[in-house]
């Protein structure tokens, strides 16, 4: 009983972490693409801001499949569409950085890039084993996706 | 795949929903800019031709898409259009984001150089649509197996016919 309530527990801490993080990457790519496309729009709507919203649904979407696919076949699209955005958010997560370092001053000789990209390649590790563990799987099928196939469920012809 | 396991996506395929549409909106606005680059101010009467002709791609676009859901997901000629038009749209994609990239100058040039305003539109341009066409891949399949799933029940429903004539017939 106390364990099952120390896992919930640790599931609902993960959990609350997934969703800061997507704040973080939104905010990012957000302040990276506004950088970027200046101010294209769609009426009075930025471009930034419908990329940057895109790509966290993105996100969140695969995210939120892979977690409730427990003994689900899950098909390559979604797999390669969360992996793209996923790609995306980390490259923006990146450039967000180096442009705020810049702006501050603080970007002068090769050390501090070198220490962004040490920063995001960690984010980036510490964000696939988050998924990894919420998901409950191993990496491998995490990045191919082949979950397990439950005898119940049927795989439709792709 | 059962019919419970096909509601309970509902919201995944509404949130997918929403993140197509609002990358429909950046592919008109895109290739409306594209086009409003290269046509200028041309209009037909009142209408303004690079608003049609964007208009017109992101429609065929939008019909590939819906007709590729429906039973044509095999045609090969609606594969085709449908390609072209996705293409058309990450083409304006790199143009457009190529075009606002010169037209100011980002902070980050200042750290990555000018090759920023080379990488930048290629990879969103590729990264749009690569996500297009997974969710794309994704929602073909997801409709195939729910095509799949509802046929058995029909089918059912079908057997049972005969058995209702059988106790008429008593």
């Amino acid at each position: 009983m106390k364990k099952n309530y120390l896992e919930t527990f640790t599931l609902a801490g993960l959990f609350a972490a997934a969703v800061v993080i997507e704040f973080l990457n939104y905010s990012t790519t957000h302040l990276s693409l506004s950088d970027l496309l200046g101010d294209m729009a769609f009426g009075p709507i930025p471009l930034a801001i419908l990329l940057a919203a895109s790509f966290a649904l993105v996100d969140t979407v695969g995210l939120i499949r892979l977690i409730g696919s427990r003994g689900k076949h899950i098909g390559f699209g979604l797999i390669a569409a969360w992996w793209l955005a996923f790609g995306l958010n980390m490259a923006t997560t990146l450039y967000a950085v180096v442009v705020q370092v810049y702006s501050l001053g603080k970007l002068q000789g090769a050390m501090p890039l070198v220490m962004t990209l040490g920063v995001i390649a960690i984010f980036a590790v510490v964000r696939v084993s988050l998924m990894v563990s919420l998901v409950d799987t191993n990496i491998q099928e995490v990045l191919f996706g082949r979950l397990r196939v439950s005898a119940e469920e049927p795989i439709a012809e792709e | 795949m059962n019919l419970k396991s096909l509601s309970g996506d509902r919201v995944i395929l509404f949130l997918l929903g929403i993140a197509g549409i609002m990358f429909e909106m950046v592919n008109f606005s895109t290739t409306y800019g594209t086009f409003l680059d290269w046509l200028g101010a041309m209009t037909i009467g009142f209408m303004s031709i690079p608003l049609l002709m964007a208009l017109a791609i992101c429609m065929v676009d939008l019909l590939g898409l819906v007709r590729l859901l429906g039973k044509d997901s095999k045609n090969i000629y609606v594969r085709i259009y449908w390609g072209v038009a996705m293409t058309i749209n990450a083409g304006t994609t790199w143009y457009n984001t190529s075009l606002a990239l010169r037209s100011h100058t980002p902070i980050g040039t200042a750290v990555f150089g000018d090759g920023l305003s080379i990488a930048v539109p290629i990879i969103l341009a590729l990264v749009v649509g690569g996500i297009r066409w997974a969710l794309m891949h994704h929602l073909m399949h997801y409709s195939a197996a729910a095509r799949s799933s509802s046929s058995p029940s029909r089918s059912t429903r079908t057997s049972s016919i005969p058995s209702i004539s059988t106790r008429r017939g008593n």
